[in-house]
């Protein structure tokens, strides 16, 4: 790909220097025109796979055999359950025979003029974006059910309080009592102050030595070589967030021994799922972070009230870097409209301050019961028997998870059953029944009862 | 023929019992090897067929062929304008009771039959041919205020003559739709004829053997309506069924020029048990749109109401479906 955008520059090049711009110009028209065409070819050409068994039963001549296996498995086929099993039988049998049949319904050329020409179409089709396929990727929900539970990118909402005098040692301590090298890199990725934090994959190696680095600054005040060293073990990170590290550490921490009394201590909540970040500052600091925040795409979201004692931006934070992907654009815009969260994204219910607040977006107030103010005790909650049916199992296996005594949230077995039951919940959830200001409510909850890092 | 648990070899035993069935009406009736294939296909998928051809062709002589094939109660009307309708359906009539008495007893019609022939059925008076309405589509008569159940299977082959149309009531719509079937009778080829004319003129004339019981016919009925049919079938027949209307877009030209109204959601009923009835008679255990376009003809023609236009085009209903299945892919 490269070589051939590179080949198309030095022709695009040439042409500039024996043809007047006009050539050029009609060129690119003629190409994008072609690649147009090309694009719209493979769009129109791509199966579902009645079309795929359809065209196979064509080219094998099984007079429909899989077609209809795949209506008695859709259930939409008529008749007697055992002739219909003889139907799936029979596909069943055949199948090996009539694989080779299945075709592509477009090969990609990879020689010659038509692999550039097929290289230049491909510059015009569109990639999926994280935002079509909240799923699919790593932070999503479904796919990590099946991914070691190490793996696993746990969602939790992020909530950073800023005070009037913050101090390197809440920063840091609060970097430390995350106990995670994870939680840790979206605590300060999300903050822009906790030094090193420039995870955008929270599970990487990077954000784990992000997080070392925090812990590593924990047991000091935060200095600015301290944030240095962050800085270096996060730099697989962004720039854009190496940016905020740096402008973490050049905050009130930057400078340790001469950082103001702390006046209030960093909270995470007992499981850790959650962290604040308190950092007093003052108000030109909290310009600072402002602009963090803006750099972030979060300015939008951090309410203006410089009076304020405490400045509450949790919920508004864009966990798109490496929470989960719960949302996609046309959702976000629907919440947008309900008034539900903002242009910096979906608001974690769980994360908001107990008391409720104002939404931005239409000034009416919320409330959730599960607020920082009044943390819900998870790890002694009391156990319960959970039976429930997964769907994967159509003979009806139950699958009972154990609460707090067989190890809380953080048991291997607990994950898999939340990873599992919330990719349902959210594929349910973008049902057209569930109205679009009700699905944050499953989400909330499903993050509310997130597993631990922990057992 | 008894259940058997095995469904495939149920269909076995069923497309042989059908093949000797074929076998037998061909010992008597001579060619027109299509029509007797379609008739079974009726037969099977429990629905009444409506014969269409000139005198002489031998469609009496088909049905009744099938019913001593089968064993089965059979009764014929020969309907005339005169005809009434107790006649069909049978009435009270007074007999004498064993004290000498008398007393009103129902007697039963001609309807109460297992194969019901009705001869010229178009010379009936519409009054008459109302008669049968009830008898062929809910199986049962009611008669002085008392509902008659027919005796499964019920099964009424309706023949009319298309060339005298002085003296003739045509069918009305409704009772053509209730004909699962319309089948033109041809005229038969010179090899039919000469054959006919050695075999059908001497003085021991062939006779039909008995060669399937009326509990082995029902089983038929029963296992046809237990085949696959698969979603995509479903569609296909229903997107004939919407073809064949003008006001919708998946017809062709023709339909939207030439017909006033199109088939109705019976027809596609009747397009889901032919197809049924035709696997079968294959041995198939699955309905395929192959078998629903083989009869789409024969269900479809006589539910089409053309227009005005279509008579000065010389359109006929089957150019119409025609169209539609050139048009409708599966």
């Amino acid at each position: 790909m490269i070589g051939t955008v590179a080949l198309m520059g030095a022709v695009s090049r040439l042409l500039l220097a024996v043809a007047p711009i006009w050539t050029l110009g009609l060129t690119i028209f003629a190409v994008g025109a072609w690649a147009w065409k090309v694009r719209r070819d493979v769009m129109a050409s791509c199966r579902t796979p009645g079309d795929t068994a359809r065209a196979v039963d064509r080219a094998g001549n099984t007079q429909e055999l899989l077609r209809t296996a795949l209506s008695v498995e859709a259930g939409t086929a008529s008749g007697d359950p055992v002739l219909a099993a003889q139907v799936l039988r029979d596909a069943r049998a055949r199948l090996a025979e009539l694989a080779p049949l299945a075709d592509r319904p477009f090969r990609v050329p990879r020689e010659g003029v038509g692999a550039l020409m097929m290289g230049i179409a491909l510059c015009f089709v569109p990639l999926p974006t994280a935002a079509e396929a909240p799923i699919a990727r790593g932070g999503g929900l479904g796919p990590q059910a099946d991914t070691p539970a190490a793996a696993r990118t746990t969602p939790r909402p992020l909530r950073v309080a800023f005070t009037d005098t913050p101090t390197a040692g809440e920063a840091t301590d609060a970097a430390s009592s995350s106990g995670s090298g994870d939680r840790a890199s979206q605590g300060g990725a999300a903050t822009g102050l906790s030094a090193g934090t420039a995870g955008s994959q929270g599970q990487t190696a990077a954000s784990g030595d992000a997080a070392s680095a925090q812990a590593e600054g924990g047991a000091t005040p935060l200095t600015g070589s301290t944030g240095g060293r962050a800085r270096e073990a996060g730099t697989a990170g962004t720039d854009e967030l190496a940016q905020n590290s740096d402008g973490g550490s050049r905050g009130p921490t930057g400078e340790g021994d001469d950082a103001p009394e702390q006046s209030d201590t960093p909270v995470a909540d007992q499981d850790g799922r959650t962290m604040q970040s308190p950092v007093e500052q003052t108000a030109a600091e909290t310009d600072a972070v402002r602009s963090d925040a803006e750099t972030m795409g979060l300015a939008s979201e951090t309410p203006d009230d410089g009076d304020a004692k405490t400045r509450d931006v949790a919920g508004t934070l864009d966990v798109r870097t490496d929470g989960p992907q719960f949302f996609d654009a046309e959702e976000k815009a629907d919440d947008e409209q309900d008034g539900k969260g903002g242009a910096g994204g979906w608001t974690v219910g769980l994360s908001q301050p107990g008391r409720g607040g104002v939404n931005d977006a239409s000034g009416s107030t919320w409330r959730t019961e599960a607020g920082l103010d009044n943390p819900p005790d998870w790890t002694d909650a009391p156990s319960e028997w959970v039976d429930a049916a997964w769907q994967d199992s159509p003979a009806g296996v139950i699958r009972r998870v154990r609460g707090g005594e067989a190890g809380g949230r953080g048991t291997a077995e607990y994950q898999a059953a939340w990873h599992r039951y919330a990719a349902i919940a959210e594929s349910d959830a973008a049902f057209d029944e569930v109205p679009a200001g009700r699905r944050d409510l499953a989400r909330a909850y499903f993050l509310a009862i997130a597993p631990s890092e922990t057992p | 023929m008894s259940q058997s648990p095995d469904p495939t070899e149920a269909i076995v035993r069923a497309r042989n019992s059908l093949a000797r069935l074929e076998a037998g009406i061909r010992t008597v009736y001579i060619g027109q090897d299509g029509l007797i294939k379609d008739l079974l296909t009726g037969l099977v998928a429990g629905g009444h067929l409506l014969l269409e051809g000139s005198p002489g062709l031998g469609k009496t002589l088909l049905v009744k062929t099938l019913a001593d094939c089968l064993g089965l109660r059979f009764s014929r009307i020969q309907f005339t304008p005169d005809l009434m309708p107790a006649d069909i359906t049978g009435g009270p009539s007074m007999v004498e009771t064993p004290t000498g008495g008398t007393a009103l007893q129902f007697r039963p019609g001609p309807v109460f039959a297992h194969v019901l022939l009705a001869d010229e059925i178009n010379r009936g008076t519409p009054k008459t041919q109302s008669a049968l309405l009830e008898a062929m589509a809910e199986r049962a008569v009611t008669v002085a205020g008392e509902r008659r159940l027919l005796e499964p299977p019920f099964f009424v082959l309706a023949t009319q003559n298309p060339i005298e149309m002085e003296g003739t009531y045509p069918l009305p719509e409704a009772q053509l739709d209730r004909f699962m079937f319309k089948l033109q009778v041809p005229f038969p080829s010179l090899d039919v004829l000469k054959r006919i004319g050695s075999q059908t003129t001497r003085n021991k004339q062939p006779t039909a053997e008995r060669v399937m019981d009326r509990l082995e016919l029902l089983e038929v009925q029963r296992l046809a309506a237990d085949l696959t049919v698969p979603d995509h079938v479903f569609d296909f027949a229903g997107r004939l069924v919407l073809a064949t209307h003008p006001e919708s877009n998946l017809g062709p030209e023709v339909v939207r020029t030439a017909v006033r109204f199109g088939a109705s959601p019976r027809a596609m009923q009747a397009l889901v048990r032919a197809g049924r009835a035709r696997a079968l008679m294959a041995g198939q255990s699955r309905v395929t749109t192959e078998d629903v376009r083989a009869v789409a003809p024969l269900v479809l023609t006589h539910r089409i109401v053309l227009g005005f236009e279509a008579q000065l085009d010389r359109i006929g209903a089957r150019d119409v479906v025609d169209g539609v299945l050139g048009q409708v892919t599966d």
